[in-house]
């Protein structure tokens, strides 16, 4: 059938996306199964470039169904904006990932497990899993068959002694059941109740100013909102700048110092099971690792084939697309590299600071500058110790700002999962920032 | 077909049959349009108390036994929980209907005004028109067996002159009422390039315009629904009866509001949709319910069913006794024009941040001396609430990227308001 939209069409180009999502929900709050819900989507989008671009979904497959949307996207397409394409090599490939799953009772139990170590607190879980089977066709010769599962679970922790305080946390994997056991949500669930309950009693007023250090499970966040949004090329050429903003960074930043040399930064959709993984994108181009950030200097942006076309370069295959909607830029798993220092090394010489483990709070303007952070689980430095709790904690930094005061990068990487915000309308897409200890010097601290 | 649910103790079935147009638009050309059509039948099934939730697209009478044998196997694993279906038919639909929302030629030529307006005054314009059509048909075991049809448009269009940017939304159930002047109102916005400083940080009288506000107000929604309270994601908790506002807020849930792009004629369940108080003169009156929460609650249900959780039609933040120029002409302080990137630090204290996007100006006694950048609110949104002393006669229906449930929202005014800077 998807052969059948590309000896129809008319138009210079068009490509065909058949996807089936299976999923499986379960929400348990305060000790209760709210929810067991299955969904299963089944659907075809066809995109027709013309002179502009027409896009059509349906989740009707069928021939009589596709040669409709052929020609409505084609009719659409006729457009003064003239979009074009960059060349790229056709590929023919099958990928699958491998990874099952159980029947609903052992994810259940799993979970209550879990929910029964919080009995005592207000609590929510919430698990999904997916398998998504695509088959991707082009009028440049692309075809790809590719199926994924992919397992998540976020919990919301709240515990109230006096004070209330709440951490939420996240788990996720491209991947099996077999994945879920490997997280230790229950070390981190033990951690959590211990943490909070300290920070109620003992937490105390961070100093004012100082050195800062922000571990894996925040700068992986900075990663991917300080650098790997700001370098998507439609953001930088103005695509996404009615809904999810501009971008500081332009064409000219291609080869120049941005950061101190102890940062590089990366996207790679390649990482085997991480949260963001695909061998080839929405498409139908390989995927590679991409480096953003080269010891400091910026080194390629985030393309797919329509701003590799505008900005004269080749798609890093960044094109990626949610169920029924257009492939558009996106990151897949962004991370700092890691460096030479080990924790014990960053603090050392700070004379006074704090080190901020986990957020809840945080944002950043819509060009990606003026960014916020506030910590929850943090802790006071003194004289190159860990020495207390400190209480919320918080820096407001422009983004150059912290590029030009970060000195040492931490060796140790670590990944999270995280759902990424883009697009009109609004596409979620599973991705992981990736962060190592950095240490900033002499910033304000609220 | 649906005679199949009868072998359940208690069922819902709810058939949506959506058609979407975009048309989307940046550097002032038009780029791409998107179509979507898509038909799905969703199933609350329950027997013994063991409920389970099946979405099936496209269904047919195979796939609809598929799911129901599914249901049987998977719902031996299952502990009971509560389900309640509510019933009652007291629908009220006045809401208005415009099939024209999906008419090609006139979306385009609404968009190609837009974008000529925004023009006029500005340099450059991006933004989105959508027109949707969504057709619901309802079955439960309540024997209840309703049909609804709702029409929305929306245009969100943001202008740039130099540094600057502006953004104006325009809502409505009919095309025809969609302004494309709201690209020249953004354009004027942009305009007033005033040279942008830095600003102090500490508290500042704020005024918020209807673009900004909403977005607070439809947090404020999604905190007010049960389960929200029910589950730590809301500060509201223990709040009933008291006050969480200044005395000059009333805010109301309705599912029946004419123009109301997201007005329903009934529920998840097929509850007649109505309007609900949930803040009266400051006071919290209601959370927003499902019968399953109202049943634990030992209240009715306000027909807001969401099955899970009780969700927000469309929220009303009830007019004030100023002018638009009254709210503003008294500010000592700043005026913001948009806001985006709310996030909570302790959804149960209400502690949070937002960014201010687009112009911000800095007023004193009303006029405007320069304006402002690298602002964000950095507060608590009940002390907001209750430090809101002005409201506009002037209310605009708002839904955009960063106002998730439509809000008809006046300007407001906000004493104190603590403001940060990076």
């Amino acid at each position: 059938m998807a052969e059948y939209a590309l000896n129809i069409a008319r138009a210079k180009y068009v490509e065909i996306r058949i996807e089936r999502r299976e999923g499986n929900e379960i929400l348990y709050v305060n000790g209760e199964i709210k929810s067991v819900d299955f969904q299963e989507n089944y659907g075809m989008t066809i995109r027709v470039i013309d002179n502009g671009v027409g896009f059509c979904f349906s989740n009707v497959v069928s021939k009589r169904e596709i040669k409709k949307c052929v020609e409505r996207a084609e009719k659409m397409a006729k457009l003064q904006k003239k979009v074009r394409l960059s060349d790229e090599k056709a590929h023919e490939d099958k990928w699958y990932l491998k990874g099952d799953f159980p029947v609903v009772d052992e994810k259940i139990d799993f979970i209550k497990s879990l929910d029964e170590m919080l009995k005592e607190h207000q609590r929510v879980f919430s698990y999904n899993d997916e398998i998504v089977e695509k088959l991707y066709m082009n009028s440049d010769g692309s075809k790809i068959y590719s199926k994924i599962p992919r397992i998540y679970l976020y919990y919301l922790l709240t515990i109230h002694n006096g004070k209330v305080e709440q951490m939420h946390r996240e788990f996720g994997n491209a991947g099996g059941w077999e994945l879920i056991r490997k997280w230790r949500v229950d070390k981190n669930i033990l951690h959590d109740l211990s943490f909070l309950s300290d920070l109620i009693k003992k937490g105390e007023k961070a100093p004012s100013k100082g050195d800062v250090i922000l571990g894996p499970y925040i700068t992986g966040l900075i990663a991917h909102e300080s650098c790997g949004h700001p370098f998507e090329a439609d953001r930088i050429l103005g695509r996404e700048s009615a809904q999810a903003g501009k971008s500081y960074a332009t064409e000219k930043l291609l080869g120049k110092k941005f950061a101190n040399e102890c940062i590089s930064i990366a996207d790679n959709p390649t990482l085997p099971n991480s949260y963001g993984y695909y061998k080839y994108d929405d498409e139908g181009i390989k995927a590679r690792e991409r480096i953003l950030i080269k010891e400091g200097v910026v080194n390629e942006f985030l393309h797919n084939r329509q701003t590799a076309y505008e900005m004269n370069c080749k798609s890093n295959a960044s094109a990626r697309a949610t169920y029924g909607k257009e492939p558009i830029v996106r990151m897949a798993n962004t991370y700092f590299m890691p460096g030479d220092y080990s924790l014990e090394e960053i603090i050392e010489d700070i004379k006074e600071g704090v080190y901020m483990v986990t957020y809840m709070e945080w944002n950043i303007d819509d060009v990606r500058i003026n960014q916020k952070y506030v910590g929850e689980e943090a802790y006071i430095i003194r004289n190159g110790e860990i020495d207390g709790i400190a209480y919320h904690p918080s820096i407001e930094i422009s983004t150059f700002e912290f590029y030009k005061k970060a000195d040492a990068a931490g060796e140790k990487l670590q990944f999270y999962p995280a759902t990424c915000g883009k697009g009109d309308p609004m596409q979620g897409i599973e991705v992981s920032t990736g962060g190592v200890d950095i240490r900033i010097r002499d910033v304000r601290i609220k | 077909m649906i005679n199949l649910l009868d072998k359940f103790d208690k069922f819902i079935a709810r058939e949506i049959e959506r058609r979407s147009k975009q048309i989307r638009f940046y550097k002032n050309r038009i780029e791409v349009i998107k179509e979507w059509k898509i038909k799905v039948l969703e199933l609350t099934l329950s027997k013994n108390g063991k409920v389970v939730g099946i979405s099936i697209e496209n269904a047919n009478r195979d796939k609809l036994e598929k799911a129901i044998e599914n249901a049987d196997k998977v719902m031996k694993y299952l502990s009971p929980i509560p389900l309640e279906i509510g019933v009652d038919e007291n629908y009220i639909n006045k809401k208005t209907f415009d099939k024209n929302v999906l008419d090609n030629e006139k979306l385009l030529s609404k968009a190609e005004e837009a974008i000529n307006y925004a023009l006029e005054k500005g340099k450059e314009t991006a933004g989105t028109l959508y027109g949707i059509v969504e057709k619901i048909k309802i079955w439960n075991s309540e024997g209840i067996e309703q049909s609804d049809r709702n029409s929305m448009a929306y245009l969100s269009i943001r202008v740039f002159k130099e540094n600057s940017s502006a953004h104006e939304v325009s809502c409505s159930r009919k095309l025809e009422k969609i302004d494309e002047k709201v690209g020249r109102y953004a354009g004027e916005l942009a305009n007033m390039t005033k040279e942008a400083k830095k600003v102090k940080e500490g508290t500042y009288d704020v005024v918020l315009s209807p673009l900004a506000f909403s977005n607070l107000i439809s947090y404020f929604s999604s905190f007010s629904s049960a389960f929200a309270v029910d589950a730590g994601f809301s500060f509201l908790k223990n709040k009933m009866g008291k006050k969480v506002a200044n005395e000059c807020i009333s805010i109301r849930d309705s599912g029946i509001e004419r123009d109301g792009i997201f007005s329903r004629k009934f529920d998840d369940e097929g509850v007649a949709t109505r309007e609900t108080s949930i803040v009266e003169n400051g006071i919290l009156k209601n959370y927003l319910h499902n019968s399953t929460t109202a049943k634990k609650y030992g209240v009715k249900t306000t027909g807001n069913a969401g099955i899970i959780s009780p969700v927000s039609w469309n929220t009303l933040v009830m007019p004030g006794d100023y002018n638009k120029e009254e709210v503003i002409d008294e500010i000592n302080g700043l005026i913001i024009t948009n806001l985006w990137y709310t996030r909570f630090h302790n959804y149960m204290t209400g502690d949070f941040s937002t960014v201010a996007r687009d112009i911000a100006f800095y007023a004193k006694n009303g006029e405007i001396l320069h304006a402002v950048k690298g602002i964000r609110i950095s507060d608590n949104l009940e002390r907001i609430l209750k430090n809101i002393v002005a409201l506009s006669k002037e209310v605009k229906q708002i839904y955009w990227w960063e106002t998730e449930n439509p809000v008809f929202c006046p300007y407001a005014m906000v004493r104190n308001a603590r403001i940060t800077t990076a």
